[in-house]
């Protein structure tokens, strides 16, 4: 090969536009583009590595967006009853302000003088008992609501069968059907009575807790407090003020009045006492294991690079380059992980509503973009250490043999 | 005018009794198309000189400036100078082992901004030039040594600067491999009108300089230029 062909060659490379601003444009879309390439092909060049750990990001990320997909269910679970209940007040004991953990009783001789309080338009009453029911080889915890036949307070949304219940009838949870293979129409042993299922309701657990929508003398018998009711559903008249009726009932010895939304945020702020926070706390851990699985990887594969980063540094790579490199491979590395992660934890999450749904997972698009966010950040600050490497990388280094 | 001016380099390393001065008082001036042949044994201080002439070492005491602008590594714009205006040779190739020959010798011009579906031809092109033409998509660890240098050489070349600076090119390659590679360089430096730094220790490379110093402890000879045969 002639050098005059040669020197032909090399006067080919010019740049390829004279304007300013057409030439700045190019010139940081392709610094960009020389970060991710770079990036790219050091994740790829290192499959197994990098597959693997992905793989690890993965779990923690799975376990991230399950845990958090269980606090949502949990949360939101733990007020659909109330939400679903119709009911603009409950009145309780007196000292009683939740539904979930506490035994309300209320005489049953008081629900005509809180009906005939101005702007009540009607009160339904209801009767519910706390209690593991042994099915199955399980012990299964069940909420059991009595209603009154035709009233609110039954069940609200139903897979099949019927919602109404008679004497020795029940409408069931679909976990508590899924887990101890019922069907409407089976006999189910409720502590010592036999009932048939009349429906198969949805969505009718609280935290775990399985809805059993019964009829209250059923209910008041399985409670044993004679004629007395847990809670008193209170529909008001249209303009009526919930604060005057709540005052009007406040006033009646031995019971007092909350709003829905006040019940349900009792509810909830228990059920974030008692479950969520130690949820998050493992949340918690989970995030800080994937950041530092991440920051290891990143920092190892910026170290085993050394010298390739010393030799960008010694033709000209600036800064931008090079950390952008860093970063994209931070975050093609974590989106990896949570694209696996989030899968898993989808996968779990069917797995549990489907065949074991005493434990589930709401996986909402808000969530997933939320944890995703999270998750993506948090990554973020493990792609510091290897920044802070090629700081410090000497492109001296291309000068050893 | 020259194109590398260097004068009173002196670089010292350590501080105090362990203190130990790699270059002192260093000067040379380098033309455009002129090849420089920078001799010495190991140790004499050539690899620390040519780090203060490229700008990735800062020297003690003394300047440097290439084609007009003074050399200062902690100068931010310093990198994007360099990219523009030098290209390295080394004794080691210093290729990335995850790009093929094409992407290593794109690597410059990619870093300058010049989009991949220009680069890409321009490297190719450069690499054919250079003999390459059937390794184009080859990574670094199936190409040989003397393959891997013109590889080395190619990404020196492509984004056309104005300098070349390269430190023992031929150490890692056989003798018929080495004197290839060294007349391509030389050749691209003369017809280009590069100014050209070879680094060496190797006395059989002077028939291919202009000019010839020697460098000893650190220091350039006086008066030891070698006269280069015709």
């Amino acid at each position: 090969m002639g050098d005059d062909s040669l020197l032909e060659g090399i006067l080919q490379v010019r740049p390829t536009s004279n304007d300013p601003d057409t030439v700045r444009a190019e010139a940081w879309r392709g610094r960009v583009a020389a970060a991710l390439f770079i990036a790219w092909r050091n994740l790829t060049g290192e499959r197994r590595r990098w597959g693997i750990s992905a793989a690890a990001l993965g779990i923690a990320a799975c376990l991230v967006f399950f845990l958090e997909g269980v606090s949502a269910w949990i949360t939101d679970s733990s007020t659909a009853y109330v939400d679903h209940s119709g009911a603009r007040l409950f009145v309780a004991e007196r000292g009683i302000d939740d539904l979930l953990f506490a035994q309300s009783s209320i005489s049953r001789t008081l629900l005509p003088r809180i009906q005939a309080i101005p702007g009540v338009a009607s009160v339904a009453s209801v009767v519910t008992v706390n209690g593991l029911l042994p099915i199955s080889g399980n012990h299964l915890p069940i909420y059991v609501v009595g209603f009154e036949a035709g009233g609110r307070g039954g069940p609200w949304n139903l897979d099949s069968g019927s919602a109404s219940v008679s004497s020795g009838q029940a409408v069931i949870d679909r976990g508590l059907a899924t887990i101890a293979g019922l069907r409407v129409g089976n006999a189910l042993q409720l502590f010592s009575h036999r009932l048939t299922i009349a429906g198969i309701s949805n969505g009718t657990d609280a935290a775990g807790d399985f809805l059993i929508f019964v009829s209250l003398p059923l209910a008041q018998s399985i409670a044993g407090q004679g004629d007395a009711v847990s809670y008193a559903l209170l529909q008001l008249r249209p303009g009526a003020a919930a604060s005057a009726v709540s005052s009007a009932v406040n006033a009646i010895p031995g019971v007092h009045a909350l709003e829905t939304a006040d019940l349900a945020a009792n509810d909830r702020a228990a059920i974030v006492d008692s479950f969520d926070r130690p949820l998050q706390i493992i949340v918690l851990v989970a995030l800080v294991v994937g950041v530092l699985i991440a920051a290891i990887v990143l920092y190892t594969a910026t170290v085993e690079h050394s010298r390739d980063y010393a030799v960008l540094k010694a033709i000209g790579a600036g800064p931008g380059v090079m950390y952008g490199s860093a970063v994209a491979q931070c975050v093609v590395l974590s989106i990896c992980g949570l694209l696996l992660g989030l899968a898993v934890a989808a996968a779990l999450s069917f797995v549990f509503f489907t065949w074991y749904p005493l434990l589930q997972s709401e996986l909402t698009p808000g969530l997933i973009g939320a944890v995703s966010l999270v998750v993506l950040a948090a990554n973020l600050c493990a792609v510091l250490l290897p920044i802070r490497h090629l700081r410090r990388v000497d492109p001296q280094e291309v000068f050893k043999a | 005018m020259s194109v590398i001016v260097a004068s009173g380099l002196t670089r010292v390393f350590g501080r105090g009794p362990n203190a130990v001065t790699a270059v002192r008082g260093a000067g040379i001036q380098v033309e455009a198309g002129e090849v420089l042949l920078l001799l010495g044994p190991s140790g004499s201080g050539k690899t620390t000189l040519v780090s203060m002439i490229g700008g990735l070492l800062t020297p003690t005491s003394g300047s440097v400036t290439i084609a007009g602008r003074t050399i200062d590594p902690a100068d931010p714009s310093m990198p994007a100078f360099r990219l523009r205006t030098v290209g390295f040779v080394f004794q080691s190739f210093n290729l990335l082992a995850s790009l093929t020959a094409t992407e290593n010798v794109a690597v410059p011009l990619r870093l300058r901004g010049v989009p991949r579906r220009h680069a890409s031809p321009q490297a190719a092109s450069m690499l054919e030039q250079l003999g390459l033409g059937d390794r184009l998509h080859l990574k670094p660890g199936v190409l040989s040594g003397g393959e891997r240098q013109r590889v080395s050489l190619a990404r020196a070349l492509v984004g056309d600067p104005r300098v070349i600076l390269a430190d023992e090119p031929t150490a890692s390659l056989d003798t018929a491999t080495g004197r290839e590679a060294i007349r391509l360089l030389t050749a691209r430096a003369r017809q280009g009108g590069l100014a050209c730094v070879v680094v060496t220790h190797d006395t059989r490379l002077i028939e291919f300089a202009d000019r010839v110093l020697h460098l000893e402890d650190g220091r350039i000879l006086e008066g030891a230029e070698t006269p280069v045969p015709v």
